[in-house]
């Protein structure tokens, strides 16, 4: 076997991101959701279910299970840290911020640290549809519609 | 007994300085290691040139002007369908429909073929193996008639289930379909054979050579098929080109599809009468430029030799298999006994998207996702792949060049 000869490009691979897409948080079930909708991006074919229990009109738990590609996996990992105690009008926000963010738009950090680990992905145009799915699918969740994908918005 | 005549190996390294994209770089300056030509084949410079020269030089409509530029451009149209023509093996140019690519030559053989036979009950045959161009155009059709359409399985190492295929025949198949190189396995069918069962059971055969022409001698008339559709830009050719050949006593019966100009005799408001084939489904101003550079591109093809080709396209599959199946965790999907140059993989506990990512940023170009076959990727229960696939241009070094991409990939990912 040949070994690797010196470091790579991690492009839009940042440390983070990788490991949280190796050790997920928030990866699993709610047996009981009050909302739960399917992402899938059939272009590409990632998938991520996305379940949430609300208190309040807000996400109080937040779980998901995905066959889809590091970025997918570990956006939908480091949502959680961003989602639990927000209500509806709070995630659309969030996820403005978010699409900002992954088109290079500038501004200050988004206040979960976390997702600004995806910064990089301004300069990958092909692949900010992964990043988006997961929260695109909380988003159908939370508005009561089964499906969502990010190739065609 | 088989005779083996010594061939001069081919100078690879000339070969590649007639492809000007080749030399460049990607990614602040690593080599483009081009892999994705079953994709779209980069273009040699004669060509680049040959569209270059139409437009600098011979740039009329073809069949109309009487002047000396547009006798000069319907000469290079009709010589290029010659060419074509002839290196498919067509008994006549007579029986080549020039086409933007495959996609239209399907469409066309299912609105002007296909849908005035169809009716309820009746049946298209296709396989799993197929490209969306070879499955969509007769479900469109299929819906409106009522008929439905059937696809044969293959085996688990990619090889088409040719018992199963000829068991499906019978006299409610209208047409049956199948790819004669599959562009996710690489498998090649065995195409005469499924020609002479269709035959038997009186079903007309379409072969999808999009993936065969640019890559192994093609004799339409040996296959005995009666429709084989192919592409030009995946021959070295420009994009928005291609063919359908199909027998003469078809091409008579079928009806055109596309109307306007070009494609009448004579038109009269109350009605009109069509031209003879092949001009009857070529309505409108053709690719001119286009078809100029393709028959370029045959003329650069044979100038190698398509037995040459398919030769070192093997020695470059023998070689690249061997490398990939020292990266850990590496699966080849498609490994039929008889196949063409295209790998597809995938490593565990790496996503196809991700390594496809990766190895570009190396400057690897290769293929990821479902390579517009959804029934395959069903098939084998995977959401994605990994494609490499090899021209003759290619060389062992890129092959090596994607296993030490493959290697960094998989050491970040897994």
């Amino acid at each position: 076997m040949t070994a690797p000869a010196q470091a790579m490009d991690s492009g839009p691979y940042a440390a983070t991101l990788l490991a949280h897409a190796r050790a997920p948080r928030h990866q699993g079930t709610l047996l009981h959701p009050d909302a739960l909708a399917e992402g899938y991006n059939a272009l590409c074919g990632d998938r991520i279910t996305v379940m949430l229990a609300l208190r309040q009109g807000c996400i109080a738990e937040y779980a998901f299970r995905a066959e889809a590609c590091a970025l997918v996996v570990a956006a939908a990992s480091l949502l959680g840290e961003c989602l639990i105690g927000r209500d509806a009008e709070e995630v659309e926000h969030l996820a403005a911020r978010f699409d900002g963010l992954l088109a290079g738009a500038g501004g200050p950090p988004i206040e979960c640290g976390g997702l600004n680990a995806f910064a990089d992905l301004a300069r990958f145009p092909a692949r900010r549809k992964c990043a988006r799915l997961p929260l695109a699918t909380v988003r159908a969740a939370l508005r009561g519609a089964a499906h969502a994908n990010t190739e065609e918005a | 007994m088989n005779v083996v005549l010594a061939e001069t190996p081919l100078d690879i390294a000339a070969l590649r300085a007639q492809f000007p994209l080749l030399a460049r770089t990607v990614h602040g300056g690593k080599p483009l290691v081009y892999l994705d030509n079953a994709n779209t084949a980069q273009k040699p410079v004669c060509v680049i040139e040959a569209v270059d020269r139409f437009y600098r030089e011979r740039n009329a409509n073809v069949s109309r002007a009487v002047h000396a530029l547009g006798e000069e451009a319907t000469g290079l149209y009709e010589g290029a369908r010659d060419v074509l023509a002839r290196f498919i093996g067509a008994g006549s140019a007579r029986e080549l429909v020039l086409t933007s690519g495959t996609t239209m030559a399907t469409n066309l053989v299912a609105y002007s073929y296909l849908l005035p036979r169809l009716a309820p009950g009746d049946v298209v045959l296709t396989t799993v193996m197929e490209h969306h161009a070879n499955i969509v155009p007769w479900q469109i059709v299929c819906q409106r008639t009522g008929a439905r359409v059937v696809a044969a399985p293959i085996h688990a190492n990619g090889e088409l289930d040719v018992a199963a295929f000829i068991g499906m025949l019978g006299p409610q198949v209208k047409l049956a379909c199948v790819t004669h190189v599959s562009n996710v396995l690489g498998t090649i069918n065995p195409v005469a054979e499924l020609a002479a069962a269709c035959r038997k059971h009186g079903v007309p055969l379409l072969v999808d050579g999009s993936q065969a022409v640019p890559h192994l001698p093609v004799d339409v008339r040996a296959l005995g098929c009666d429709f084989y559709a192919f592409t030009g830009h995946k021959m070295c050719g420009p994009t928005g080109t291609g063919g359908l050949w199909a027998r003469r006593e078809i091409l008579a019966q079928m009806p055109p599809f596309f109307g306007g100009g070009e494609m009448i005799r004579e038109v009269r408001i109350e009605g009109s009468t069509f031209a003879d084939p092949p001009a009857r489904f070529e309505a409108g101003t053709p690719n001119i430029a286009g078809f100029a550079g393709l028959a370029e591109a045959v003329r650069f093809l044979e100038g190698i030799g398509m037995a040459r080709i398919a030769a070192r396209e093997q020695d470059l599959l023998r070689y690249a298999t061997a490398r990939l199946r020292e990266v850990p965790g590496l699966r080849i999907i498609g490994e039929a006994p008889h196949k063409a140059a295209v790998i597809s993989f995938m490593v565990e506990g790496a996503h196809a998207h991700d390594l496809a990512t990766l190895l570009d940023l190396e400057g690897v170009a290769v293929r990821s996702g479902h390579h517009c076959a959804h029934p395959l990727m069903r098939y084998y229960d995977v959401p994605a792949t990994c494609r490499a696939s090899f021209a003759f241009y290619n060389t062992e070094a890129e092959a090596d060049a994607l296993l030490d991409a493959l290697l960094k990939a998989r050491a970040l990912l897994a």
